[in-house]
């Protein structure tokens, strides 16, 4: 039954092994060099850019202003979609192992990397483009925009100074409001909460209503960093706060103990959405979107994720509420998402020429008015919508850490994050929790000192 | 002589080892070589630190937390997950009818894309506008809604049994295919002594190097994408999220060696404790042989 | 002196209590594959409002639009070819290997076996960007076949330790008489030991399978060229940096879980059928 034919003798068996794994093997190649052979074709006499990017929503906007671009200078650029962001990141980096960036594509995560990047030599100097024709591109961008892609004079990161990037939309995060529930609450929805003590006593009033106060994605660390940072600014100043990460100023110092005590009196008052610290910023604005609670804690990128939820929802944008009158209210903001040109590229003017024209006002208002995110061009302010132009509205007030000459050490901001949602929960205290972080912090500067 | 059959039984193993040397063993030396470094995956330049990676991972207490927190959900799994495969199997083979539908349905989690079951357990268990607490108060249970997700108390096991949810399909396929071997006869007859039968490792970690080690990550990929919601309280206890957020050594991956050892060590605990299915068919087969001699 | 009429009630009793434990985890799995399709009938707006199952509207033109701005078409192909691809030279490398390791004595056999374990149990950490820079060395980055042999390499040991243990117990009279006959080593395991092992192989088909059909980040990096991109790519196009497409995200999912619940349907009577049939009693 099994063995009705007699098989030939070992040698030809090891042959006949042989010649169908290597049938195998071939078969696969040919049918891999068929997409092979098709793409040699194309490579022909056009320049062709190849950008990489994340942004998802965006992606249709891009290949019309590629088309148009083409149409213009018969320069061909390829947008090549790899989503989603953390993906993104990866295939950016395995790239630059093996040396094959595209001629434009973006650097998601902290200035550090962005600096690492420029000293193993992947990133362009954009400055003398910047600066030709009297600085005429540079005088395009809003300049807390383009802080974020640039490098001060005397940074800590070893850069020499200069603009390494471009923005092509801004982004502040602010706190947003629904004006259809403060209607309800009998609140007037003109005037959203200015300090922090009336915002404290809204919660009383939400907690009656049966509706969620605050909404945001503190599950993930860096949201709960952008507010206690806007606090720490308005409490302390930006100096005293760039001095505690120097290490100058020790994190038990009364005023970072105020900072982190807003949060329990926060949720003390029942203005914290119940679960805020394990949720993620998407759940937060679907909460928001679908009218379960009045305040978010969100960036501008919202506006187009609330208009594909909810078209009909009626917000408007606030700042963070003052917790003190010693120093303005700072929000975060700056580049929402920039590119990069790749300094090993061999259409590297081209790419540059590209980017130009991408940032120019027309272009900027088609992605604007199509994608919701607000324009890095400041001559294209006047022609976006009322919401858009409210977040827009306050860059001046913005910082970013990017936009720092010094970044605080990532396990520090870890233990400083996550104590402050134990702080949420109850686990701790403020003083617990400073006194955490100034240990990891003293560690940390001992680290560096080897 | 003997040389041929060497060389021939060589020729068996060869592609396998091949690929194994080319695709597992290199990358392996070169990213445990990494652990001895101090590096940001972009630089040029690495510092050397010796074992100066592994010992701060040993100090850490985050890392402790993480391996504890790990461990629980490996007893749970090792535990519950195969207690509930191995019942459904075993009701599954006396039931006739349906049974058919059943096999198909219970292997539906393994199946189901990680974002999908993320996303619906996250749907079912929200602590404000969840089913199970919408279903509870319905029900007049109101006292036991809980912030499933969110509540110290609940959340860890609530991800594990959510985890356990996802793998039992594995189990119970291999269970179910086990037990219908054993003629009937031979069930009356015999006490089953094919006891706790080895699992399969059911270990997708979605992205695996994706969620622990790779510098870049603020948050486990894809905000949606299924089981990191899970992980996501971990995220919050104990720092599984450590390489992930803000943490660039590669040096780390040393940290995140030991922390699959720990997950790992449960895939073959369960191939060791307990024989395998695939043990026991032949040997019942043999013995239903000698049953029929008889 | 129990009576008929006891045997009998606890008969029912027992039957009524195994059936609930049936049925209430049937409806915990099949929930979240009701609420995918339900979600992909419903719009971007309604989808968390809409609290029921069966949505008031029904959208299969949601199926029709994510098929096209997916790409499905091309993706899917590629998809079964890679996990056709794989799961074929998996079948013959591990069942080469496991049938080694189970029935011959070569020098360094328990030294190489332990290795494949070791590397069951330890997958490389962050192995995607040391998997892209060892592709670039040997050019087969961007390449299918570089993709094939990465994906191979990951599924090879648990498929050697599952096939192995079954070799092992297979009983030799069978493999004795086809020596006997003058079978060779390699007739014996392509004619004897691998139509037996179907039920073992059937597992390996589906585990692969499965592994290779939900793989997406390596591809992302290995692979340049969008036609080489695996259908969870479709997928990711629907989930955007803030935004998410949750019913054509829904739809997508339903589409791409289809082929492999068909594979297992296949396979299922295999794992089975095949250990009950006359291999040995006939």
């Amino acid at each position: 039954m099994f063995f009705e034919t007699q098989e030939p003798t070992g040698k030809t068996a090891i042959k006949t092994l042989k010649k169908s794994f290597s049938l195998f093997l071939i078969f696969i190649f040919s049918l891999l060099s068929i997409p092979g052979c098709a793409s040699r074709k194309e490579a022909g006499k056009t320049t062709t850019i190849t950008v990489w990017h994340w942004m998802t929503d965006r992606n249709s906007a891009f290949q019309e202003l590629a088309k148009k671009y083409e149409a213009k200078s018969g320069v061909k650029v390829n947008f090549e979609l790899y989503a989603p962001s953390d993906a993104y990141s990866q295939k950016v980096r395995a790239a630059a192992q093996g040396a094959n960036l595209p001629d434009i594509f973006g650097i998601l995560g902290e200035k550090r990397d962005f600096a690492s990047f420029i000293k193993a030599g992947y990133i362009l100097d954009l400055t003398p483009y910047m600066d030709e024709n009297s600085s005429a591109w540079r005088n395009k961008f809003f300049a807390k925009a383009l802080a974020v892609d640039e490098f001060a004079e005397g940074n800590s990161y070893g850069i020499n100074s200069g603009a390494y990037g471009v923005p092509i939309d801004i982004m502040t995060i602010q706190m947003v409001y629904n004006k259809t529930l403060f209607k309800q609450m009998g609140l007037n929805p003109r005037r959203p909460p200015q300090t922090f003590t009336e915002f404290l006593d809204l919660g009383k009033k939400i907690k009656e209503a049966k509706l969620q106060g605050l909404v945001s994605g503190w599950g993930e660390p860096w949201m709960i960093n952008c507010l206690a940072n806007n606090f720490a600014f308005n409490i302390m100043g930006k100096d005293k706060v760039l001095a505690t990460i120097r290490g100058e100023v020790p994190y038990t110092d009364p005023d970072w103990i105020t900072v982190l005590g807003l949060f329990k009196q926060m949720q003390d008052s029942g203005m914290l959405a119940s679960g805020i610290v394990t949720m993620i910023n998407k759940t937060a604005e679907q909460l928001f979107a679908n009218q379960k609670a009045v305040f978010a804690f969100n960036g501008s990128w919202c506006v187009n994720v609330y208009r594909a939820m909810n078209p009909g929802l009626d917000y408007a944008v606030m700042l963070p509420p003052a917790a003190s009158e010693k120093f303005p209210v700072s929000i975060w903001g700056g580049a929402g998402s920039s590119f990069m040109v790749n300094a090993k590229s061999k259409n590297k003017g081209e790419a540059v020429k590209f980017l130009q024209w991408f940032t120019d006002c027309d272009q900027q208002v088609y992605l604007a008015q199509n994608t919701s995110n607000p324009p890095a061009n400041k001559d294209a302010l006047n022609k976006i919508s009322p919401v858009l132009a409210q977040f827009a509205d306050d860059m001046e007030r913005t910082t970013h850490p990017n936009a720092w000459s010094i970044s605080e050490s990532p396990r520090v901001l870890e233990t400083f994050d996550k104590g402050i949602q134990s702080i949420i929960i109850g686990e701790r205290t403020p003083e617990q929790i400073a006194s955490q972080v100034r240990q990891i912090k003293e560690k940390e500067l001992a680290k560096k000192i080897k | 002589m003997k040389v041929k059959d060497t060389l021939e039984n060589y020729m068996f193993i060869l592609p396998a080892v091949t690929i194994f040397a080319l695709f597992y063993i290199i990358p392996f030396i070169w990213v445990f070589q990494l652990g001895l470094y101090e590096w940001d995956g972009i630089l040029p330049t690495k510092t050397f630190v010796g074992l100066g990676n592994f010992r701060e991972i040993l100090l850490d207490k985050i890392w402790w937390g993480a391996m504890f927190n790990a461990g629980y959900i490996t007893l749970i799994a090792l535990t519950f997950q195969n207690a509930l495969a191995f019942l459904l199997a075993w009701a599954c083979d006396r039931e006739i009818r349906m049974k058919n539908f059943y096999r198909l349905v219970f292997f539906l989690p393994p199946v189901l894309s990680e974002v999908v079951v993320g996303l619906a357990w996250q749907w079912i268990l929200d602590g404000n506008y969840g089913l199970l607490n919408h279903w509870l108060t319905n029900l007049g249970l109101a006292s036991l809604a809980r912030n499933w997700l969110s509540d110290p108390a609940t959340a860890l096991n609530t991800v594990a049994i959510v985890h356990s949810w996802k793998g039992f399909g594995w189990g119970f396929l291999i269970f179910l295919a086990g037990l219908q071997t054993i003629p009937r006869t031979l069930r009356s007859r015999t006490r089953r002594r094919s006891r706790c039968l080895g699992f399969f490792p059911q270990d997708h970690y979605p992205a695996d190097g994706a969620r622990g080690g790779i510098s870049g990550y603020t948050h486990c990929p894809g905000d949606d994408a299924g089981i990191c919601f899970n992980y996501r309280y971990d995220q919050r206890r104990a720092g599984v999220s450590y390489a992930g957020a803000g943490v660039k050594d590669f040096g780390f991956y040393a940290w995140f060696i030991a922390f699959r050892l720990c997950l790992c060590a449960r895939d073959y605990l369960w191939f060791n404790v307990g024989g395998d299915i695939f043990y026991s068919i032949p040997l019942l087969q043999q013995g239903a042989e000698h049953l029929k001699k008889r | 002196m129990r009576t008929i009429a006891y045997y009998k009630s606890k008969k029912i009793v027992l039957n009524i209590i195994i059936h609930l434990f049936l049925v209430a985890v049937t409806i915990t799995c099949l929930f979240p594959l009701f609420w995918m399709i339900s979600s992909s009938l419903k719009t971007q707006q309604t989808i968390f409002k809409d609290m029921s199952l069966i949505p008031k509207e029904l959208h299969f033109e949601n199926y029709i639009l994510a098929w096209k701005e997916g790409g499905f078409g091309r993706y899917s192909l590629n998809s079964i070819f890679y996990a056709t691809a794989v799961v074929i030279g998996i079948i013959i490398i591990a069942s080469l290997a496991a049938y080694a390791f189970s029935r011959f004595k070569f020098p360094g056999r328990n030294f190489l076996f332990f290795m494949f374990m070791a590397a069951m149990m330890i997958p490389i950490p962050g192995s995607f960007v040391p998997l892209y820079v060892l592709l670039n060395k040997l050019h087969l980055r961007n390449t299918a076949l570089g993709y094939i042999l990465c994906m191979v390499s990951v599924g090879l040991s648990t498929s050697i330790f599952l096939l192995k243990t079954f070799f092992d117990k297979l009983p030799r009279e069978l493999e004795d008489a086809a020596r006997i006959d003058g079978c060779s080593k390699f007739g014996i395991w392509w004619h004897v030991a691998l139509p037996l092992a179907k039920p073992v192989l059937a597992v390996v088909v589906v585990f692969n399978a499965l592994n290779v059909w939900n793989e997406y980040v390596l591809a992302l990096v290995v692979f340049d060229n969008k036609n080489l991109m695996p259908l969870q790519r479709a997928l990711m196009m629907f989930q955007g940096e803030f935004l998410t497409d949750y019913p054509l995200l829904m739809a997508g999912l339903t589409i791409t879980a289809l082929p492999i619940i068909i594979v297992y349907l296949l396979m299922q009577k295999y794992i089975v059928k095949g250990v009950t049939s006359g291999a040995l009693f006939g």
